[in-house]
């Protein structure tokens, strides 16, 4: 079972190629951050959250490459948080029940919307095509 | 599960001697951390299927404004540097909580938390009541009333954050950096970078690709 498992596994941590002793300080401070982890995890989110905002505002580039952008930032910074400030990490065993929950809330969640989305997508096909302004409720 | 726990904790925390006459404390604390992160899962269902309901009705708008003809960007950018402020010193009430033990620190940190939580819900209940004013509310059309519902969700969510930031000011003041108070503020903390996490989906699905 996981629970029987080392608590410090060399190699598999977010923090490799350091010493074991600096293994062990890192797990130590992971498990509530340092000033410096923060610091870290500040700078990455306010970058990826300029980022799409300036290539959202600044015409002139392409849907798709800003789509592309936009996605990719969020879905980075919600990775730089988990990391960070939520100090998800797999080092030992107690956290890797909150990763394990994470990870299939994060299943049921992604189920739900494409499931939701795509569901509905085909209602609309499948209706009499006035999609879009003739089928408003007039006011 | 909480023995196997506890034996794995002991070399982390050896560090924090102070710590190891509450270990019964401290274990039955880290169950409740994370009772309480699964209260924030089942949270992020709720929030998943409100953002399921905004991507389904977010074309309709029934003749009214879509998206890029209602959101300022400039103004949303602002809102969400002051969540991600706020996530940051929280994160720092927590360092002065383990590394400093202070509770002066804690409080003031806890202090600025709240002031830049209290500057995004402002900012939110004034594009809400500038949205209204110009009739275009929740009741103006299907996109609008998902983008209601999404968005109030969270800001209430944010709200609660702040109350709660509140009453732990009280709780400190009366009783300092207890075990029990320890544990009440690493599940403030989970909860509050839960909502920063939540705005920046928030920003990416409803003002960014709205705007696009």
């Amino acid at each position: 079972m996981a629970l029987n498992a080392p608590p410090l596994d060399p190699g598999s941590g977010t923090f490799g190629g350091r010493t074991a002793a600096r293994q062990k300080a890192a797990a130590a401070a992971a498990s509530h951050g340092s000033a410096r982890s923060y610091g870290m995890g500040f700078l990455l989110s306010a970058v990826l959250t300029v980022i799409p905002f300036a290539m959202v505002m600044v015409p002139g580039m392409s849907h798709s490459t800003v789509m592309a952008a936009v996605l990719t930032s969020a879905v980075a910074q919600v990775f730089v948080h988990v990391v960070y400030f939520l100090h998800l990490n797999l080092a030992t065993s107690d956290n890797r029940w909150n990763v394990f929950t994470f990870a299939f809330t994060g299943l049921i969640a992604a189920i739900m919307i494409a499931g939701s989305v795509w569901i509905m997508y085909h209602l609309n096909s499948n209706m009499v095509h006035r999609m879009d302004n003739e089928a408003v409720i007039p006011r | 599960m909480s023995s196997a726990a506890s034996a794995h904790d002991a070399p982390a925390h050896a560090g924090h001697g102070d710590h190891h006459d509450h270990h019964e404390h401290h274990d039955a604390g880290g169950m409740t951390v994370f009772g309480f992160w699964i209260y924030l899962m089942s949270d992020c269902l709720l929030f998943a299927s409100l953002f399921a309901t905004f991507a389904v009705l977010s074309h309709n708008v029934a003749g009214g404004p879509a998206g890029h003809q209602l959101f300022e960007l400039p103004y949303v950018l602002v809102e969400t540097f002051a969540l991600l402020f706020s996530s940051i010193t929280y994160g720092m009430a927590m360092v002065s909580m383990h590394e400093k033990n202070s509770t002066v620190r804690v409080m003031a940190w806890l202090a600025v938390t709240f002031v830049l939580g209290a500057v995004f819900i402002g900012m939110e209940i004034h594009e809400f009541a500038h949205l209204i004013a110009e009739g275009n509310g929740p009741d103006r059309s299907a996109f609008l009333s998902s983008f209601f519902t999404l968005v109030g969700t969270h800001g209430i969510h944010v709200t609660s954050g702040l109350i709660w930031i509140g009453v732990m000011m009280v709780q400190l003041t009366k009783k300092g950096l207890t075990s029990t108070n320890r544990t009440r503020l690493q599940c403030l903390s989970l909860f509050w970078h839960f909502l920063d996490i939540v705005w920046i989906c928030v920003f990416t699905f409803v003002y960014l690709m709205g705007y696009l």
